[in-house]
Parts: C-alpha cells; sequence; structure tokens
C-alpha cells in the first residue's frame, strides 16, 4: 500500500464533502490527474498528499481535513507510512 | 447545490411532512429541521440554532399558525439543533398555545438550561412512543453513545420516515437536499468524526432492521430517499471514533 492509494482515498472523500467538480478543480490546481474510475494517473507520494490536503483546508475549511484524518490516518498506521502534519 | 428543488420553500418530503432548513452556502455542516402537520397539531423536529431561527420561522410561519405546534422534537441537547427553541416558544405561547418538549431524560437536563419554559415528555419514561391526537404513533429507538448517551431516532409509522438524529448525516459544502451518487462517501468521514465506535454504532443499525424504513431524514446531511438499507449496512460496517488510534495494531 502507498501513498497513491491514500491520495485516492482523499479523492473519494473530497467527491463527497465538497463535490466532483470543485474536487476535480483542486487536483487540476495541484497537478494530479485522475482517470474516469478517479484512480491517480501516475504516482503520488507523501508531499502531493500533503499538498493536496493544504490545498482542501484553505479554499474549504478544516471540515475537509476533518473528512479524511481518521480514514487516512487507519490506513497509513495500519501499513507504516508516515502522515504529513496536517493529518495528523 | 446542484438539484433543482427550491429550497427557498418548505420542500414537503412527504404527506403533511416537511423540511423547513435552508441553503446554508458555503457551510460544511448543514442542519435539517422539519414540520409533522398532524390535524390540528404539529410536531416541530430538531428546530435549529439562535442564527438559523429566522430562515426556518419564515417556513413555518408560511405553514402553520403557531400554536398548532404542541410538540417540539429534539434528538439530543446540542445548540445546533435546541438554541431556537427558546425564540419558538415565545411564539407559541405569544398565540396562546403551549407545547412539550419531547426528548430523552439525559437530554432534557441539559435543554432546561437554554431557558425553556415548556415540560418535558421524556420519551424513556413514556415507554418509547408517542400518541398524536388523531392516533398517529411516533415510535423512538434509542442510540446511545451516537454521540449522545440520550440520543434516540424517531420512526413515523404513517411515512415510514427515520428522522435520525445526527446518524445519518454528513459532512456537505456541495449540499443537496436529497442524497446523491457520492453521500456514501460525506456520510462515513461525518461518523468517523462524530461516532465513538463500530460496536456501538452496529447495536444501533441492527435495531433498525426492526421497521420499514422508507426514508431517513437526519438532522445533518442530505435526506436519503432510495436504497436506505445500503446506508444502514455501510454504517453497521464502518470504523470511526478516535479510539481506533489506541488500540494495538494486528
Amino acid at each position: 500500500m502507498t501513498y497513491t492509494q491514500l491520495i485516492e482515498l482523499v479523492i473519494m472523500r473530497q467527491i463527497g464533502i465538497v463535490g466532483l467538480k470543485n474536487t476535480m478543480d483542486i487536483l487540476r490546481e495541484s497537478g494530479l490527474a485522475v482517470g474516469d474510475d478517479f484512480r491517480l494517473v501516475g504516482k503520488g507520494g507523501h508531499d502531493d498528499l500533503e499538498k493536496l490536503m493544504i490545498k482542501f483546508k484553505v479554499k474549504y475549511g478544516l471540515v475537509t481535513v476533518m473528512g479524511c484524518k481518521i480514514a487516512v490516518g487507519r490506513k497509513a498506521r495500519e501499513w507504516n507510512l508516515a502522515l504529513p502534519q496536517i493529518l495528523k | 447545490m446542484s438539484d433543482a428543488i427550491d429550497t427557498t420553500k418548505a420542500v414537503e418530503i412527504a404527506e403533511k411532512v416537511y423540511w423547513i432548513g435552508f441553503y446554508d452556502k458555503g457551510a460544511g455542516f448543514h442542519c435539517n429541521p422539519y414540520l409533522i402537520v398532524d390535524g390540528d397539531e404539529a410536531v416541530l423536529i430538531e428546530p435549529g440554532s439562535v442564527p438559523h431561527f429566522p430562515m426556518v420561522l419564515s417556513k413555518v410561519c408560511k405553514l402553520i399558525p403557531f400554536e398548532k405546534i404542541t410538540k417540539i422534537l429534539v434528538s439530543h441537547q446540542d445548540p445546533d439543533l435546541c438554541a431556537g427553541i427558546p425564540r419558538f416558544e415565545e411564539l407559541i405561547y405569544g398565540c396562546g398555545g403551549k407545547c412539550e418538549i419531547v426528548t430523552h431524560s439525559r437530554a432534557s437536563v441539559l435543554i432546561a438550561h437554554y431557558g425553556v419554559r415548556s415540560p418535558f415528555y421524556q420519551v424513556d419514561q413514556n415507554d418509547w412512543k408517542l400518541t398524536l391526537k388523531s392516533g398517529r404513533e411516533l415510535t423512538f429507538i434509542f442510540s446511545p453513545y451516537l454521540h449522545f448517551p440520550g440520543a434516540f431516532m424517531t420512526y413515523d409509522s404513517k411515512t415510514k420516515i427515520l428522522f435520525s438524529g445526527d446518524l445519518f448525516g454528513a459532512f456537505s459544502f456541495d449540499w443537496n437536499l436529497y442524497a446523491n451518487e457520492y453521500y456514501t462517501e460525506a456520510m462515513k468521514a461525518f461518523h468517523e468524526n462524530y461516532m465513538p465506535s463500530n460496536q456501538i454504532l452496529y447495536a444501533a443499525m441492527e435495531k433498525l432492521d426492526a421497521y420499514d424504513i422508507r426514508m431517513i431524514a437526519s438532522q445533518h446531511g442530505s435526506i436519503i430517499n432510495k436504497d436506505v438499507k445500503k446506508y444502514i449496512d455501510t454504517l453497521r460496517n464502518l470504523d470511526c471514533g478516535d479510539y481506533i488510534f489506541t488500540q494495538p495494531k494486528d
């Protein structure tokens, strides 16, 4: 399991919270692309996850961080992946 | 908001059952008050906060005279659903009406601190049901610790609507009155943060299996009007709460 999968988890969450169009806009601003199945095109890393979360927080507030923190934290713990500060 | 329903007006979600909230643009945390009109009485459900009072009031006053409200039903004591109660009481009593506040005894001792004047109808002291003058019965389903120790849901057997309190709520910047295909993710996000554990959530979802539910009307997020069982199963299996991080890893 990798950061790519954590980012995909965040993408699905944010589609639910801020909506499909708003999520796609943030992904474009972050330089990330997804396919029709919302899977990331290419790989994402720790820094991509951090940048993405910061962008959601800045534009839509803390609820977008709260909405991901537990689900992402649980997976990161399971897979021994270090989390960016914003998700700790 | 992407559905085409006019939310500037009350929306009749079932016969004489109204959503009386408003589109709170930019809020990630929508609140949903409801009104059941039954003959010559009405039940105001989760009426809302002080800042939301004018918007909720504007919808109630177009539907019924205030003295018709005989019950104010609140699933727990939080300010987003209870702080407006004294303002509604002023109007109800000012018109010569009177009402009861329907809630759990654990919530009633806290709701008293809002300065309410109405007597309490404590669901746990009344066999978990309330019969309206018409004979219509509201059944209360105890959902302790979700997220308050005295939380409960309300089932209206006439319309088969479950008024679920905070359960089935969601974080929702892109809010719609009715749940869309992405609602599950927004609902999971809310429950992970506000509900304590899967074990406790599971127990409440098991109770719902005994009811024929057509619609779930929650206090936050969107109304679930299809695939009800899918959403119940999602919560039944959801691992939620911060306690997860204190458990030893498998």
